[in-house]
């Protein structure tokens, strides 16, 4: 590791002798914008209060006092948090202590790290730095971060940490399984506890490899701007300003909220999408995205459960997709942040293209599906003509909706159960839904009111087909 | 019987009729004793008389619906343990089946409140790693939902797949 060390009092783990390390200095700056923030607030309040009878350059004076004590406090406790800080790489894990009063250790074992990422936060990228995230396999608080380090920094230590966490993962496999790897290797969305097959471990490269799928910005404006969790919004808004012309008042009620739900539509869907690249890396592909905060996250090939495509009715001229995936784990608010995202926008070859990087044979538009009967619009009196749903050798596939078009794929080896459902009315008209579910997420496979021989089939297959595909991946 | 809700193997295994006393014993706390109070409320302090008529109409109404409900509702629960995969079927109007595969299943739970346990039944709920899976068998006698569970726990480890 790198010389420096300053902390020669604990003691080493293995042979290798532990190091400990600061993060960059200026990391004591990072935050200091949350006080001056804070003293801004404190200054408006202070302002809003004061009443009429004060100068202006004495509120002035006040607010510029008020701010620039917030920026010494802000500054001192970064500076004690980032002096009380340091991380350590030994020859077993990744540890980090923190803390100026309670000490915290947060230690991440080689084998049990599932991705390495380096995010850029806006503060962040202010002064030139980043974070490296360490995504840890089980656990609610499944995250170590080191905060925050220079780029090349940072770039180093990822690809020495996912080579460590490679060759841990390896040895763990040599040690517990006697049989030789039961997938080839480079079978996509190969499931269980194998993550890394045996054999030589490559040289984890960084983002070196070509990016499969880049999504250019206006893309991104234009999609968000037709789909329906944009359009929304804005016909509300624009419904209730020319409401305001007539009976002003109403306005101020509506348009905050309205406002709100528009802009966090735009945030999650055009600015943290914002350059979306995908690259593939030897654990998952890996994504980069986002304007003021640029994210780089990975998703595991091994554990993406299902993939979800969807088509707002005004993307069919412009033949544009979204694709979302079910990541098993993946914490609960996955969806607002947009971090499900798999394409925010692409053309069907697109989607297909990265579709077959996940699993490499499913082509959801070759199998062979059954569509709702005719008898079933008193259902759905226009939707039941896009209800379909099929399965062939490798994934289930299930479509429906007619504003949104949405193709839910899940293939075999992650179906999780099954259910075949029928209500009076259904049950009136001889159709039925079959339903495959995956751990929670973004995916919702169901084949709806199908013929109701056509359900018990496809639910009958579909089990016959997971274990095949289960045992095929040598679980059994 | 509807072949949509045919049992995959030869029958479906019935759940305990003790589910029906179950369902019936928490019906009549629910029922009579809100009746008999509100009755003698009104009886007592207002002496409106039809309201009481109506009032103990309506619960004698709900009894006795709820009566014959609680009979076909046990009716309507079954399980069946196929070589791969447990099935549940339950429901009189809005039917379902629920297929687990034995390698999915996390863990079982097996549960009994104070009145399913002087009943001496329980619930037996598995859990996959899928929270759609709603795969729950309420009246299962105390012994054999133990058995079962041991029995699930047991092929879950022969079949077992994680994620």
């Amino acid at each position: 590791m790198a010389p420096g060390s300053e902390h020669p009092a604990l003691p080493p783990q293995e042979a290798l002798p532990a190091v400990g390390q600061r993060t960059h200095p200026a990391s004591a700056l990072v935050r200091v914008w949350l006080w001056v923030a804070a003293g801004l607030v404190g200054f408006g309040r202070d302002v809003l209060e004061g009443g009429p009878e004060r100068s202006l350059l004495s509120a002035l004076w006040i607010g510029l006092a008020i701010v620039a004590a917030a920026a010494v406090l802000g500054i001192a406790f970064g500076y004690l948090s980032w002096r009380f800080t340091r991380y350590f790489i030994d020859g077993r894990e990744v540890r980090v202590e923190s803390g100026v009063l309670t000490r915290r250790s947060r230690r991440a074992p080689y084998e049990r790290i599932q991705s390495v990422d380096v995010a850029e936060p806006f503060a962040a990228r202010i002064f030139g730095l980043c974070e490296l995230r360490i995504e840890l396999a089980g656990g609610d608080d499944s995250r170590v971060s080191l905060q925050y380090l220079r780029r090349g920094e940072a770039d180093r230590l990822r690809a020495m940490l996912l080579q460590r966490a490679y060759e841990a993962g390896s040895q763990a496999l040599r040690e517990t399984a006697a049989v030789p790897a039961p997938a080839a290797p480079g079978v996509a969305g190969s499931d269980g506890a194998g993550t890394a097959p045996p054999g030589p471990p490559p040289v984890p490269s960084l983002d070196l490899s070509p990016p499969i799928l880049v999504v250019p910005p206006t893309r991104l404006v234009v999609a968000t701007v037709l789909s329906a969790e944009f359009l929304t919004p804005a016909v509300f808004l624009t419904a209730l300003v020319v409401g305001g012309v007539v009976f002003p008042g109403l306005i101020v009620f509506g348009v905050v909220p309205l406002l709100l739900w528009a802009g966090q539509v735009i945030m999650s869907r055009v600015i943290a999408q914002w350059g979306f690249t995908l690259r593939r890396a030897p654990t998952g592909l890996h994504v980069t995205r986002g304007l003021l905060s640029r994210i780089s996250q990975t998703i595991p090939y091994d554990r993406v459960q299902a993939v979800v495509s969807r088509q707002a009715a005004l993307w069919r001229p412009l033949h544009l997709h979204r694709a979302e995936v079910t990541v098993a784990g993946a914490s609960r608010d996955s969806d607002d942040s947009g971090s499900a995202t798999l394409v925010p926008a692409a053309t069907p070859e697109e989607v297909r293209r990265v579709l077959a990087e996940l699993f490499a044979d499913v082509d959801p538009s070759a199998v062979p599906k059954v569509r709702a009967p005719r008898r079933s619009w008193l259902l759905a009196p226009v939707g039941w003509r896009f209800r379909a749903a099929g399965s062939d050798g490798h994934a289930f596939v299930a479509e429906q909706g007619w504003v949104t078009h949405r193709t839910d794929v899940v293939p075999h080896a992650k179906t999780q159960s099954v259910t075949l459902s029928q209500g009076p009315l259904q049950r009136l008209r001889g159709v039925a839904d079959v339903a495959v579910h995956t751990p929670d997420g973004p995916v919702a496979a169901r084949g709806r009111s199908l013929d109701a021989a056509d359900a018990r089939a496809l639910a009958t297959t579909q089990l016959v087909l997971a274990r095949r595909a289960r045992e095929a991946l040598g679980e059994a | 019987m509807d072949p949509l809700f045919a049992p995959p193997a030869e029958t479906w295994h019935p759940v305990s009729v003790k589910l029906r006393t179950l369902h019936r014993l928490v019906l009549v706390l629910w029922t009579v004793v809100p009746a008999v109070v509100v009755c003698v409320a009104l009886a007592l302090l207002l002496q409106w008389w039809w309201p009481v008529a109506a009032v103990a109409g309506v619960a004698v109404a709900v009894l006795v619906w709820g009566w014959f409900w609680a009979a076909r509702n046990q009716a309507a629960w079954g399980f069946a343990e196929n070589a791969e995969d447990l099935w549940i079927r339950h429901g009189v109007a809005w039917r379902k089946i629920v297929a687990v595969p034995y390698g999915r299943v996390q863990y079982v739970d097996v549960t009994a409140g104070p009145l399913e346990r002087s009943l001496g039944i329980a619930k037996v709920s598995l859990h996959t790693a899928s929270s759609h899976t709603s795969a729950v068998i309420p009246g299962i006698p105390s012994d054999e939902a133990a058995r079962l569970r041991d029995r699930l726990t047991e092929l879950r480890k022969t079949r077992g797949s994680g994620i």
